[in-house]
């Protein structure tokens, strides 16, 4: 394999969770020379522990991206939000095409693009691979992903820009936010839902795994223009991934959801969404009788469905769905083998979780 | 008569603090900002009717008796010596500066120029703070056996240089920039330790988790933890045999006492200061040093005395090979 000792690499999202442990892990493993974009300050407390080089810049900022691009022989684009669909536009879509656009400019030698299995949608079929379709759900975060995606395609149908994807899973391990963080947090307040029982499959990835990949689509020469799925390779059960975090902090088990649930959450918004239209209360009659009585039906009607809904439908889905991923493209053209099993990523998590004082 | 003072740098704790905390001192007058970002420092002074702004220190040393320098520590060295040729009595914000030998290059300016200059360590300004020392001198506790410190919490000061996490600005992390308040409190109780360990999380970087074992006189042992990612106790208990002392880093009055394993909290000031009551209290002890020429609350020498430990914390790191896998984030080694 080719060395990045010496290499001038650009991070994306290297104050983040994977960009930032790929930044620390191409600093203090690969000896290489990195540069990370930042956007605010204060999330460069982890980052700033290993000797990367840190400028200030903005993926939405196409002048800065340029100019932190400058000098660099590969880019890794990290960068990814969720939230609202400005936000996940401005910087996952527009973000993408300005890294792209400088990196094009820059005659940079490789863009790795960290992608998602979201592009997929939350329930792509048993056994799928990369080949399986994008699918456009109406959730901002993942319908930003798919557009990001083309727009990586076309740079490198278009203008030969050498692109690799990696499209994780559901990356988990220390810093995750969503996959460790969260539900530990959850499960503590006594708030955290298993759904259908925990018997859908978790597909999910270790953090050092997702790296490995990272930094194998970096180096490696046959793998340009092409896209990998990245697991662990060890499905196992949501009862089984989230029962580690349980046996961590001393829970023997936890409500569940039926994931026909789903249904529940259009309800409940479109009830909250009249009740904010209700909000004021008229000053004259018989106008106030009448809201005030339509606003108490409303939140009568409203009780049912939110018992159940206590998880967007999207994530309802996710964990409902049973059935593997295909990652034999990446073990055989990427040369990715998983290094941390399920049980050694818990432990890690676990020592880290401690050190940080979360449990 | 009141003191004319020039705030030097108009960032976050500029605005948070010094600024406002200028205006709650009768005795001063805040006739200028100084900022090389002068927009910055045209809309603070607008906000806080400033009278004058300017770019350099140059432009306005004659029209003022005193700075007070906000600005990244990088830069100090540089701005005290300027301010002490041309006059002025300094306050100077924490860390003194970056190393060592920067600050004796301040304190000799300082001593050169017989003007004041005092170090922003304000938790000094605390009542509890003061009264733990007044607790500890009447040997209030008898023999000290051990001191736990707990400081940290996710970074969220709202910088606008991010020099705290720049390595190209700054040498060290959060006990530079954060743990150097309790050093302080410990150094001023106990004197310097005899003996210390001292591990991080810096890979070559910025530390932003340490933790530090120290041996003070009268063989009483301390462990302090320090993190800028994850939220911890803070708080300094001293256990002593009669009894624990107990008192939450970010408050100002509070104190909990245990003794004969009944425990006590209560505020040893009614006042409930905020931070810029605390920056107010800290320029008043620097206007009265400069109207009496007597020592600042915390000294040059004092500012130094934590620079020379947090030196010997690093230097006794970097004596220490680079791990070759990169450790779970924030494991100190």
């Amino acid at each position: 394999m080719v060395s990045y000792a010496g290499q001038k690499i650009l991070v994306t999202g290297g104050t983040g969770f994977i960009g930032g442990r790929l930044a620390e892990r191409l600093a203090v493993e690969e000896h290489a020379k990195v540069r990370v974009l930042v956007h605010d300050w204060r999330k460069a407390v982890w980052v700033s522990r290993t000797h990367v080089e840190l400028v200030q810049g903005d993926v939405r900022d196409r002048d800065s991206v340029a100019q932190a691009i400058q000098g660099c022989e590969t880019v890794f684009h990290c960068v990814g939000v969720g939230g609202t669909l400005d936000d996940c536009r401005s910087t996952n879509i527009e973000g993408t095409r300005n890294v792209l656009k400088c990196a094009l400019d820059a005659q940079v030698a490789r863009v790795v693009y960290l992608s998602s299995i979201a592009v997929h949608g939350p329930n792509p079929p048993d056994n799928a691979d990369e080949q399986d379709e994008f699918r456009l759900t109406g959730s901002p975060y993942g319908d930003s992903k798919v557009a990001a995606e083309k727009v990586v395609w076309q740079f490198w149908q278009d203008h030969g820009l050498p692109v690799v994807i990696i499209r994780p899973t559901f990356v988990w391990g220390p810093r995750s936010s969503v996959f460790t963080l969260q539900p530990v947090r959850s499960m503590k307040l006594g708030r955290w839902f298993l759904v259908d029982g925990g018997r859908g499959t978790c597909n999910a990835v270790y953090i050092d795994n997702v790296v490995d990949a990272l930094l194998l689509a970096g180096v490696k020469s046959e793998v340009v223009g092409e896209a990998f799925l990245i697991t662990d390779g060890q499905p196992c059960t949501w009862a089984k991934f989230f029962g580690h975090y349980a046996r961590m902090i001393g829970i023997e088990e936890f409500p569940s959801v039926r994931s026909t649930a789903r249904f529940a959450a259009p309800v409940v918004e479109y009830t909250d969404a009249l009740l904010y239209k209700l909000d004021s209360t008229p000053a004259r009659e018989p106008a106030r009788t009448l809201v005030r009585a339509l606003r108490r039906g409303l939140r009568l009607i409203r009780r049912l469905p939110a018992r159940y809904a206590v998880m967007n439908p999207w994530d309802l889905i996710k964990y409902a769905r049973r059935g593997g991923l295909n990652i034999s493209k990446a073990r055989t053209l990427l040369g990715y083998t998983p290094r941390f099993s399920l049980e050694e990523g818990m432990r890690e998590t676990e020592i880290w979780l401690r050190d940080q004082k979360i449990i | 008569m009141s003191v004319r003072v020039a705030i030097v740098g108009c960032g976050a704790v500029a605005e948070m603090g010094h600024i406002p905390a200028a205006r709650r001192v009768e005795k001063v007058h805040l006739a200028a900002l100084v900022d090389t970002d002068r927009a910055r420092a045209e809309q603070l002074a607008e906000r806080f009717q400033v009278p004058k702004v300017v770019s350099s220190l140059r432009e306005v040393d004659r029209e003022i008796d005193a700075v007070i320098l906000a600005t990244p520590p990088h830069v100090r060295p540089a701005l005290a010596e300027q301010a002490f040729g041309a006059g002025l009595h300094v306050l100077c914000e924490k860390p003194l500066a970056n190393n060592s030998a920067e600050c004796r290059i301040i304190l000799a300016a300082a001593k050169q120029a017989k003007r004041v200059l005092a170090v922003a360590h304000n938790y000094r300004f605390f009542p509890n703070r003061i009264h733990v020392d007044s607790l500890l001198q009447q040997k209030f506790l008898g023999t000290l056996f051990t001191v736990d410190v707990e400081q940290g919490g996710p970074w969220d000061w709202p910088t606008r240089t991010g020099y705290s996490v720049r390595r190209d600005l700054v040498p060290g992390g959060v006990l530079l920039n954060q743990g150097l308040h309790s050093l302080d409190a410990l150094f001023w109780w106990f004197g310097t330790p005899l003996d210390f360990e001292y591990e991080d999380d810096a890979l070559g970087g910025l530390e932003s988790n340490a933790r530090i074992k120290m041996d003070f006189m009268g063989g009483i042992s301390c462990n302090f933890r320090l993190s800028r990612t994850c939220t911890l106790g803070n708080r300094i208990v001293i256990e002593g045999e009669a009894g624990n002392l107990s008192v939450p880093l970010y408050d100002q009055a509070q104190i909990s006492v245990t003794r004969n394993g009944q425990t006590i909290t209560r505020n040893v000031a009614s006042c409930n200061w905020d931070f810029v009551g605390v920056l107010a209290e800290q320029l008043q002890d620097f206007v009265l040093s400069i109207e009496t020429m007597g020592w600042p609350r915390v000294t040059g020498a004092e500012g130094l005395r934590v620079i020379e430990f947090i030196e010997k914390c690093y230097a006794a790191k970097h004596q220490r090979p680079l791990p070759k896998r990169a450790p779970i984030p924030g494991l100190t080694w």
